[in-house]
């Protein structure tokens, strides 16, 4: 077994020195699977399929679709306006209200990655437009786009309930607080540094009528996450379908209403779509064939066993936990790594004394928290590809958050009271 | 030398072109189809019970179409803190090497690719019985593209005058 | 150890949580003691190493030795596996379980015929853990009046959908991984599964109703790789062979277990209202049912097909006179 160490040598020697990710991984991971022998190489191919082979997965491209279609035909700038109408008096105004958009994004999706493609497309450029450097919008959006599944609906909710047998109301209410908090860290972290970066800052406090103006050019965009929540909370839509809604309502705003794409656009929209949604599930898909190498030579569970080995105090048990999460999502896919590492982790949890639900948060989080780490963060990717930034510049900006977050992740594992406090309030 | 850089530019470019028009009909046929889902469900009760497997495979051949578009513009992502930082040359060696460690790559996904379609012919979809071979070709075919794509890019900076700046810039200049 | 046999299901490892969880904790515990050491059984749960239907197909070129993959999984590889939609075609568990065995007279025309076409040796065979039931959020199901334009998740499996449409409820068919939010939000009023994956999934915690009507009940089956198995010595064949039994047997009697604990109905009768459709309101969703899914049996497999129905009817039949 060459493989051992020659996989991440590849991996993170590729990597380091400027080979595409996508390529690295499954570069990486064929190297694997060939180091088993040559008659598991139809593996490659299979797992480059089967990885993509998961209707959720749709929700990225329709809100990149949708993305495009509202920055092209202008239905963003009217969104822009109204946010700058509210906000822009303050100093990262607009940052702090990306923020607090995630948060209500957060009603409609599960997934991270889907809140850094449907923002990456039109935030960031708005930022931008604002005077925001693209790095910062990037890494407000970043940070931001882990509020997603943390608040209910939340994928890695329902897959870990349903494995571990914890209640997923329960883990869905546990979560709200904590994405509520990671919000108010994030804006703390905003305003901050806002005066040392020179956060654009607008003059005055806004008008009624100033408000009022905006509102009349911003109305259809702001009715935008309204109508596909309505769409979702009524029952007409599961999250996935939603965001093809999503696609429906900005066609129909920017086509119709405002007569503002011609089909050259619609082709150039489309052309744009296909190609970022081909760059990130490339990494998605060659992940899988890494995370399929790792998964069958018990190597995520021999990781974890030599690394909770180091101790028997409980409270190093949730530091190593934490440690070991953070460090597997820099390079598994996370819905792998849960899979695979909440049998192992969760037992040990209940044996520290640990309540399920709060341990289950406590591991979705970190989870979470690993999408947007470098060098391996699906959000980080997302977003340099949709926005065409690059990651390292994206990091530069990123890390004040990741700080936080983390902070915000220990005070969670080490505090139940806090996770708990609703789901008790609600009985579950 | 730069006659022949322009010249895989060109036919990259070309052939991009047509996989560039499938993608957008795949994408296109994939927002009907999930629309089609939803309405077969509250407007118009008909029994298509198709529309959640057909969206999986529209929607896996489009994005694995796509990547050798990503190839032809660059357009993967790279972290490339190191590569940037390097002498000209060096740039180009390491631009040259990782084209030709990835058409190794993708060459590998088409080869045993072929093999993973034939099984797939042994196994049916869930609807209609269609045998999994017809959606699995999209594995090797796309593998396939993705090696000429390289071929062609490695060419380019194999004889173009300016050696390659990032692994992930934009080769045409933009989209267009 | 000289051999290893990966073994690999859908469900937790826990063996308390699901019949494949103790099925494969048995089979690792007989196989690895009775061998000294010799054979190591590597168990992956929650189908870790892909999709049941991937994973068969893993075990089919021998990449994997063993898995054991519910029905559905088995349909892309032996699509003859459908004849077991036919609703309402046994009376009760306990004749539901003497068919659903390598040994019965089905049984054995039926893995016979499996092993054939597909190559895979089959180790054992088992029901999905008991009768599929409805639930749903709008009103307990008493009566086929009751299903009129219920919204019902099923598969993406045409011979459930025609269950459902036979019935008079709307098919809704749904990914397994919007299922619960579906249900929640009410894209999906109701959906039907065996008690154990009601529970496993939490569906309790947003469905109201619980309705116990032994419409469908389907196998899991347990296969191995052929060229492995005939590569292993004799003594260690007739180990495997009778691990795999007694495992089976182990899995059959947890799903009862699991039914009648904490973990089956009672947990979801504390939280739902639960109602059983008596017999002869059975009869009436069986008639409204059979035809239509006989008929997509015919359309689908063909003269095959309609054998191997007749020949499970006529198993459990011949099993029903024996009680
Ligand atoms: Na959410
Ligand atoms: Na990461």
């Amino acid at each position: 077994m060459m493989g051992l160490w020659l996989v991440p040598l590849a991996f993170f020697g590729f990597l380091a020195f400027g080979m595409p990710v996508g390529f690295a991984i499954g570069v990486a991971g064929m190297i694997g699977i060939f180091d088993m022998g040559p008659r598991f190489m139809t593996m490659a191919p299979d797992r480059l399929f089967a990885g993509l082979d998961l209707f959720p997965f749709l929700a990225m491209p329709f809100f990149i679709l949708a993305g495009e279609i509202m920055n092209r035909s202008g239905i963003t700038q009217g969104l822009v306006k109204l946010a700058d109408a509210l906000v822009g008096w303050m100093r990262g105004g607009m940052a702090h209200s990306n923020m607090v958009a995630s948060v209500m994004f957060a009603g409609l999706t599960g997934s991270a990655t889907a809140d850094s493609a449907a923002f990456g497309n039109t935030l960031v450029p708005a930022m931008q437009k604002a005077g925001y450097s693209r790095p910062y919008a990037c890494a407000v959006t970043a940070a931001g786009s882990i509020i997603g599944p943390t608040i209910p609906p939340s994928t890695l909710a329902i897959i870990y309930g349903s494995i571990m047998g914890v209640s997923i109301a329960g883990l869905f209410a546990a979560g709200i607080l904590p994405g509520l908090l990671i919000c108010a860290i994030c804006m703390g972290v905003i305003a901050l540094t806002a005066k040392a970066k020179g956060l654009p800052k607008g003059e005055g406090r806004p008008s009624f009528k100033g408000v009022l103006l905006a509102l009349r050019e911003g109305f259809l965009a702001a009715l935008l996450p309204v109508f596909i929540l309505g769409s979702i909370l009524g029952g007409f839509a599961t999250p996935t379908e939603a965001a093809a809604i999503a696609v429906a309502y900005a066609l129909f705003v920017g086509g119709v209403i405002y007569r503002a794409l011609s089909w050259s656009d619609l082709y150039q929209i489309a052309v744009r779509t296909t190609r970022i949604t081909g760059v990130i599930f490339l990494i998605i898909a060659s992940a899988s064939i890494l995370g399929w190498w790792m998964t069958f030579n018990r190597i995520p569970q021999a990781v974890a066993e030599t690394i909770l080995s180091l101790s028997d105090n409980p409270n190093v048990i949730i530091g190593l936990i934490l440690i070991l999460l953070l460090v597997i999502g820099l390079v598994m896919d996370i819905n792998a790594t849960l899979i695979i590492l909440a049998p192992v982790l969760a037992p040990l949890t209940v044996k520290i004394g640990m309540d399920p639900v709060h341990a289950g948060i406590m591991i979705i989080l970190a989870l979470n928290i690993s999408l947007m780490t470098p060098p391996v963060g699906a959000c980080l990717f997302v977003l340099a590809s949709v926005t065409g930034e690059k990651v390292e510049a994206i990091t530069r900006e990123l890390w004040p958050f990741i700080l936080a977050e983390v902070a915000i992740l220990i005070v969670i594992a080490f505090w139940s009271d806090l996770t708990l406090f609703i789901p008790r309030l609600l009985g579950l | 030398m730069a006659d022949i850089a322009a010249q895989a530019r060109f036919w990259s470019l070309r052939l991009n072109k047509v996989v560039e028009i499938t993608c957008v009909v795949l994408l296109v046929l994939l927002v009907l189809d999930v629309w089609l889902g939803v309405l077969v469900r509250y407007v118009i009760p008909l029994p298509l019970t198709f529309t959640e497997e057909l969206a999986r495979y529209l929607m896996i051949w489009m994005a694995l179409l796509a990547v050798s578009s990503g190839i032809a513009y660059r357009e993967h992502i790279g972290v490339e803190f190191v590569f940037s930082r390097m002498p000209a040359r060096a740039r180009r060696i390491l631009a040259i090497t990782f084209d030709v460690i990835a058409f190794v790559f993708f060459f590998l996904l088409f080869w045993y690719g072929l093999a993973f379609v034939e099984r797939g012919f042994s196994r049916l979809t869930m609807i209609y019985a269609i045998p999994k071979g017809y959606p699995f070709i999209g594995v090797p075919l796309a593998a396939a593209l993705a090696c000429v794509q390289l071929a062609l890019v490695f060419i380019h900076d194999m004889f173009d005058d300016t050696p390659p700046t990032s692994t992930g810039e934009t080769l045409a200049g933009g989209m267009e | 150890a000289d051999v290893t046999i990966r073994l690999a299901h859908l469900n937790p490892e826990d063996p308390f949580q699901s019949h494949s969880g103790t099925m494969a904790a048995v089979f690792k515990s007989l196989v690895e003691s009775n061998s000294n050491g010799a054979i190591e059984v590597q168990l992956f749960p929650n189908g870790q190493l892909g999709k049941d239907n991937e994973v068969i197909d893993q075990v089919r070129s021998g990449l994997v030795e063993s898995t054991i993959s519910s029905s559905g999984g088995m349909a892309q590889h032996y699509p003859l596996v459908g004849v077991f939609d036919i609703p309402f075609a046994f009376p009760n568990i306990g004749v539901a379980s003497q068919v659903m065995t390598k040994e019965s007279s089905f049984g054995e025309k039926f893995v016979g015929d499996l092993e054939a076409k597909t190559g895979l040796k089959v180790l054992g065979l088992i029901d999905s853990g008991g009768f599929f039931a409805f639930t749903n959020s709008k009103k307990p199901i008493a009566s086929v009046e009751d299903m009129e334009g219920m919204r019902i998740r099923t598969m993406t499996l045409p011979t459930h959908e025609a269950i459902i449409s036979s019935l008079g409820g709307q098919p809704t068919p749904l990914p397994w991984a919007e299922v619960y939010t579906a249900l929640q939000t009410g894209v999906a009023d109701g959906q039907m599964n065996p008690v154990p994956i009601i529970a496993f999934a939490k569906f309790d915690e947003v469905q109201k109703y619980l309705s116990i009507t032994n419409h469908v009940i389907t196998p899991y089956i347990w296969t191995m790789n052929p060229d492995f198995y005939e590569g292993l010595s004799d003594e260690h064949k007739t180990l495997v062979n009778w691990a795999a039994e007694v495992a089976t047997e182990s899995g059959r009697a947890m799903s009862r277990v699991i039914e009648a604990s904490e973990k089956g109905l009672p947990l979801l009768a504390e939280k739902m209202e639960v109602n059983v459709v008596p017999p002869a309101e059975q009869a009436k969703f069986a008639a409204a049912a059979q035809p239509a899914v006989r008929t997509l049996i015919e359309e689908q497999y063909g003269a095959e097909g309609i054998e191997m129905l007749d020949a499970l009817l006529a198993s459990i039949e011949e099993e029903k006179a024996a009680y």
